[in-house]
């Protein structure tokens, strides 16, 4: 290939942005919160609640935590990080900010595989599980013709899911 | 450092290198994976002799620097740290002893035996050597009349005692040398009180050379300083002295001098050819200050603002006057002042605050009174010489 097209390819192809690796998420928040071998116990043995125990909870923002662009640990660290990286094992991880995150991230990745990456950079992963978990109740009732039997309930989870809905869709546009 | 004490489970020293933690990222894994490590063998050695990692305790070390290094370079890494230990291997020795052991006052010694003799050369051959001490002293005790106390006091040399104990305690801690470093595995404390015993040696060798070669000079003049004992104590107790154009005052302060030498009467022309004759000055330096030159006379000259005493003389822009009392920056800020003053004013240019000669035009300063006749008889016999020729 002549070096003039070689150089048109080069400068025609889509630069990606930097993103940190999972990894480097990881061991940032290892470090950051001194995460140890209990955590990956209770990773492990994890089980996503419902959506009114999640509510019960309260809607937080995320948590403001920024991982290095690169991250070099110790070996205890590195092993720890592994670990968690295998038992946890989704693409999610690198959005958490927080070990509560890293405990939802697979669970919201098995709700819903496809969210987008400003939402999962903005939004604290409690209120998308929560929003996941209402609308698989709603398409739940809807199914099964409860909705019409119990409109009381169906509307209850209506309202709590647009009010979700639009906090969502705000943190999305405030960083726009 | 603080950070290299404290590391977990240990540091590891093989072949006197400093090995330390590895530590990782995916890559770095990987790449360990596809180059083992040396392992320990029962001696603690590694096997081969100093690989560039070494597994211990199922943790992996990289190879650093060698601990000789660390304590060679220590100073300049972690100034603060060298200085306060420094501070504790001196300990109780008198200041006094610490820099120039041959004169009570440290500033005075160094414009005395550094400062002066750049000044006042006497050598007839090429090569203008300065004065050593000898000369020097016996040069000042031509010029000075020592009153009758000091012209009969007998020589007494400063006491040496403190001195000679403060280098027997200082040998005696040079030898206290922690031998080689710990070899394996060791926990970072164990290696910090080695380090740190080591560094104290090494310290305590230096200074103990320092104060050796200081003492082997005060004894070199020690005959010298007996038969001038008498003019030190006085130059000591009053601080002052002038001697060929060159001397210096005691300010307010205890080691706070006024170094000058005097400029003699120059002649300077002007853009027409026209000579000024400059009466002397004495060009200064105070050690209380930046050392930026300025003249004491009540003086007027194209590189002065005003004309009065005590002005700062406008000096190249490649001058940077130095913070730092040393005899090597009074000699600069003086030879910069004196050259200033001298060829500083360009007649062609008219540069500096004032011109000699702009007669039309109203000045702040005139130079008109200085002003001679080309024949004028101290230029005619040389007595007085225009400096500003550069054609």
């Amino acid at each position: 290939m002549d070096i003039r097209r070689h150089l048109k390819q080069a400068r025609t192809r889509t630069k990606k942005p930097f993103a940190r690796t999972a990894f480097t998420v990881v061991s940032a928040l290892v470090r950051e919160y001194g995460l140890d071998h209990g955590f990956l116990a209770q990773l492990r043995d994890f089980s996503l609640p419902g959506a009114a125990e999640l509510l019960a909870l309260g809607l937080v923002e995320k948590d403001s935590f920024e991982a290095p662009l690169f991250s070099l640990t110790g070996a205890p660290g590195y092993w720890l990080t592994q670990e968690i990286l295998a038992a946890a094992d989704n693409p999610y991880l690198r959005f958490a900010h927080s070990p509560e995150e890293l405990l939802l991230s697979g669970p919201l990745f098995r709700l819903n595989p496809e969210l987008a990456p400003a939402a999962l950079a903005r939004v604290h992963f409690r209120t998308l599980a929560a929003r996941e978990i209402i609308q698989r109740e709603i398409s739940r009732l809807e199914s099964a013709g409860e909705a019409e039997a119990n409109p009381e309930l169906a509307a209850a989870w209506g309202s709590l899911l647009h009010r979700l809905n639009a906090i969502i869709n705000n943190k999305q546009q405030e960083h726009l | 450092m603080r950070r290299l004490w404290n590391c977990h489970p240990g540091l590891l020293v093989a072949g006197n290198f400093l090995y330390l933690p590895l530590v990782f990222d995916p890559y770095i894994a990987q790449e360990l994976e596809a180059n083992p490590p040396a392992e320990l063998d029962s001696q603690g050695n590694p096997v081969p002799s100093s690989p560039l990692l070494i597994k211990a305790q199922d943790s992996a070390f990289i190879k650093t620097v060698k601990l000789e290094s660390l304590l060679e370079q220590y100073a300049d890494f972690d100034p603060v740290g060298w200085e306060e230990m420094r501070r504790s291997v001196l300990g109780d020795i008198p200041e006094s002893n610490r820099d120039n052991p041959s004169l009570p006052d440290p500033v005075l010694a160094v414009i005395l035996f550094q400062i002066m003799p750049y000044f006042l050369k006497r050598s007839r051959s090429l090569s203008r050597r300065g004065l050593d001490r000898k000369e020097l002293l016996e040069l000042i005790e031509e010029h000075v009349q020592l009153p009758p106390p000091y012209a009969r006091q007998s020589g007494k040399l400063p006491e040496n005692k403190n001195l000679r104990a403060a280098i027997a305690r200082l040998a005696d801690r040079a030898e206290r040398s922690p031998g080689p470093p710990p070899s394996g595995l060791v926990p970072a404390d164990v290696l910090k009180e080695w380090f740190f015993q080591a560094l104290a040696a090494k310290i305590s060798a230096q200074e103990r050379a320092r104060l050796s070669q200081a003492l082997a000079e005060q004894e070199k003049w020690a005959d010298l300083y007996r038969r001038h004992s008498g003019l030190l104590t006085y130059l000591v107790e009053k601080g002052s002295l002038e001697v060929d154009g060159f001397g210096f005052a005691r300010g307010r302060g205890k080691n706070e001098y006024r170094i000058y030498k005097r400029t003699g009467v120059y002649a300077l022309k002007d853009f027409y050819g026209r000579p000024y004759i400059f009466p002397d000055c004495r060009v200064a330096v105070s050690t209380a200050r930046r050392l930026t030159p300025f003249v004491i006379e009540h003086y007027k000259h194209p590189l002065l603002r005003r004309h009065s005493s005590g002005q700062d003389i406008c000096t190249p822009k490649d001058f940077q006057p130095s913070l730092t009392f040393s005899a090597a920056n009074i000699i600069k800020a003086l030879e910069t002042g004196i050259n200033a003053l001298y060829y500083g004013y360009n007649a062609r240019r008219r540069n500096g605050y004032h011109s000699l000669d702009r007669i039309h035009q109203e000045r702040l300063i005139s130079f008109d009174d200085y002003r001679v006749p080309p024949d004028d008889p101290r230029m005619v016999s040389g007595e007085v010489e225009i400096k500003n020729i550069f054609d």
